[in-house]
C-alpha cells in the first residue's frame, strides 16, 4: 500500500519529463512553421535590421564548426587528465585537489567564462574575435563534463584486465591505446557527443569571444562567425523577428536532439547485438 | 637440481600489515612447484612479488632478495622481467577482443611483425594449449564468447606467446568444473617440460597429482617444502601434519 504513491509519482515524473520534451518541440515547431523550410536553413540572413528576413545558414555552419573545435580540444585535454588521474597519479592529495578544481571549473557561470575568453584569449593572446577563441572558451566549459565521465569510466575498468596486460610485460600507454580505447570506444564517443550538444547550445561563452550578429561562414580559425544560440538571442533581444527566432530555436533544438540521438546509437546497436 | 628463482629473506608488507615474513625458497628449473596453505597465508602475494606486480600496490614494502637466474629481479627491466615471468590469474582474463587479437596483442607489443609470423606463433600456442582444434574456424570471434575453461586456456596461451621462462599460476582451476580442471592439469604437466611452473592451489589433491615439489605456507611464513611424494607421505613439521589432516584450513 505504501508503495503505491511512490510508484505513481515515479511513473508520473517519467511521463512528465518525456511530455515536456514533446511539448517544447511541438510548441516551438507550431510557432516556427511559417518560416521553416530548406531555404530558411540554407540562405544567408537578410533584410534590415539583418535577420528580419532570409535564413540562418552561416549560423548553422558556425555552430557546427565551433562545436567541433570545442569538442576536439576538450576531449584531448580531458582524456589525458583522466588517464593521469586514474593510471599515473598515486598521491591521494593531488587527486583530491585536481578533482576539486575540475568540479570548480564545472561550476563557473558561462558568462564568466565568456569574459575570461575575451580578456585572456581575445586580448592577451591576441587571437582576436574568432571562432578559435570561441571554440577554446567552449572547450573549457565542456572539459569537466568529459573529464569526469571518462575518469569514472576508467576507474570502473576491471583491475585484473590491466594486471593481465602488465603481466605480459606491456606498458601502460600501450595498454591504454590498444586495450582500453577499443574497449570503451562506444562509451567515449557518446560522452563526447553529449558534451558537444551542451557546447552547441551555449550563447554566453561565444558572444564575447567571436560571435557576430552578421558574418559569413568562417573561412579560417581566425574568422568571426555566427552561432545559432547567439542569433536567437539577438533576434529576440532586439525584437527583430519573433518568427525567425522560433525558426532558429527549432533548428538548434533539432541539431542538439540529433547529436543526443547519435550518442545513443552505439548503445542501441550494442543492445541489438546482445539479443 | 638446477634452480631458477631463489628467494632470500623475502618479506613483503602493505603499510603495517606484514604479508610475507622472511621467506627463503628455491624454485627448481622446469618443474612444477605447488604452493599450498590456508586463505590469507600469502600464497597469491608470493606470486605477485615474483613478477613485481605487488610493487604497484600502495604503501608496498619489499625487503630481502629475489634472484632470477642469479640476478636480482630489481636489476632486470620491468618489461623484460614480466615477459620472462608470466602470470595466469584465478579468473580467466580474456581481453574484450577477438581470440586472434588476444594473442596478437602482446606479440605486436614485443615486436613480432608480419601476419605470417603472427599466425605461426598464434597457431603453435593455441595447439600447445589444446585450443586450436576447438577455435580454428572462429579466430575472429570475441574471446568473451568462449567457455570458462576455454577462456582460461586462452589466458595461458596468451602468457606463453611472449615466450616466458617461468609461468606463475594463481589457482587457475578454481573457477572451473572437473572436466576443464583435468584439461588444464594435463596442460600444466605438459608445459613443465619447457617451463618452470609455480602454481598456487587450494586443492591438496591437485598439488599431489601434478606437482614435483610442494611448499606449505602459514601466516606468511614458509613452513615446509619438499618433493611432493615426501611432503604428503612424511611431513616433517607439526603444522603441516595438522593442515594435511584437515585440522585447520
Amino acid at each position: 500500500m505504501t508503495n503505491f504513491p511512490l510508484r505513481c509519482w515515479t511513473v508520473l515524473s517519467t511521463v512528465l519529463s518525456i511530455g515536456l520534451l514533446f511539448f517544447l518541440l511541438s510548441f516551438v515547431f507550431i510557432k516556427a512553421q511559417g518560416v521553416i523550410s530548406l531555404n530558411f536553413i540554407l540562405a544567408k540572413p537578410a533584410g534590415f535590421p539583418v535577420g528580419s528576413a532570409g535564413g540562418i545558414w552561416p549560423a548553422v555552419a558556425g555552430s557546427l564548426l565551433v562545436t567541433l573545435i570545442a569538442s576536439l580540444f576538450a576531449t584531448i585535454l580531458a582524456f589525458f587528465t583522466a588517464v593521469y588521474m586514474v593510471f599515473h597519479c598515486r598521491d591521494d592529495r593531488i587527486k583530491l585537489v585536481v578533482n576539486l578544481i575540475i568540479q570548480c571549473i564545472a561550476g563557473i557561470p558561462s558568462i564568466v567564462l565568456g569574459l575570461f575568453g575575451y580578456a585572456f584569449l581575445v586580448i592577451k593572446l591576441e587571437l582576436g574575435l574568432s571562432i578559435l577563441a570561441s571554440g577554446l572558451t567552449l572547450a573549457i566549459m565542456i572539459f569537466p563534463y568529459i573529464q569526469i565521465r571518462l575518469q569514472k569510466l576508467f576507474l570502473e575498468t576491471n583491475k585484473q584486465l590491466l594486471e593481465a596486460s602488465a603481466s605480459l610485460g606491456i606498458n601502460r600507454s600501450y595498454t591504454i591505446i590498444n586495450l582500453l580505447l577499443p574497449m570503451y570506444r562506444k562509451q567515449i564517443l557518446s560522452i563526447i557527443t553529449l558534451a558537444s550538444g551542451f557546447a552547441m547550445g551555449a550563447a554566453a561563452p561565444v558572444m564575447l569571444t567571436g560571435c557576430m550578429m552578421n558574418a559569413p561562414v568562417p573561412e579560417s580559425l581566425a574568422s568571426p562567425f555566427m552561432s545559432l544560440p547567439y542569433h536567437l538571442y539577438v533576434l529576440i533581444g532586439q525584437g527583430i523577428s519573433l518568427e525567425n527566432a522560433y525558426g532558429t530555436a527549432f533548428v538548434l533544438m533539432i541539431l542538439v536532439l540529433l547529436l543526443n540521438l547519435l550518442a545513443a546509437v552505439p548503445t542501441l546497436l550494442g543492445m541489438r547485438g546482445k539479443r | 637440481m638446477k634452480h631458477h628463482l631463489i628467494l632470500k629473506d623475502l618479506s613483503f608488507a602493505i603499510g603495517d600489515t606484514e604479508i610475507l615474513k622472511k621467506v627463503n625458497l628455491t624454485i627448481p628449473h622446469n618443474k612444477i612447484l605447488a604452493v599450498i596453505g590456508p586463505s590469507g597465508c600469502g600464497k597469491t602475494t608470493l606470486l605477485r612479488t615474483l613478477n613485481r606486480l605487488s610493487d604497484e600496490e600502495k604503501q608496498a614494502r619489499v625487503s630481502g632478495e629475489i634472484l632470477f637466474k642469479g640476478k636480482s629481479i630489481h636489476q632486470i627491466p620491468l618489461a623484460k622481467l614480466r615477459k620472462d615471468i608470466g602470470l595466469v590469474f584465478q579468473q580467466p582474463t580474456p581481453f574484450p577482443m577477438s581470440i586472434y587479437n588476444n594473442l596478437a596483442y602482446a606479440l605486436k607489443y614485443h615486436g613480432v611483425r608480419g601476419k605470417g609470423n603472427l599466425d605461426t606463433i598464434i597457431e603453435a600456442k593455441l595447439r600447445l594449449c589444446g585450443l586450436y582444434e576447438e577455435v580454428k574456424d572462429q579466430l575472429t570471434m570475441s574471446a568473451l564468447k568462449l567457455s570458462g575453461g576455454q577462456q582460461q586456456r586462452l589466458s595461458i596461451a596468451r602468457s606463453l606467446c611472449v615466450e616466458p621462462e617461468v609461468l606463475l599460476m594463481d589457482e587457475p582451476c578454481s573457477s572451473l568444473d572437473i572436466h576443464n580442471t583435468k584439461i588444464i592439469e594435463d596442460l600444466i604437466v605438459k608445459l613443465s617440460q619447457h617451463y618452470t611452473i609455480v602454481i598456487v592451489t587450494h586443492n591438496l589433491q591437485q598439488a599431489r597429482r601434478i606437482a614435483d615439489c610442494t611448499a606449505f605456507f602459514l601466516g606468511g611464513k614458509l613452513i615446509e617444502m619438499n618433493n611432493t611424494e615426501g611432503f604428503f607421505t612424511n611431513p616433517q613439521e607439526e603444522e603441516t601434519k595438522q593442515y594435511l589432516q584437515g585440522l585447520f584450513g
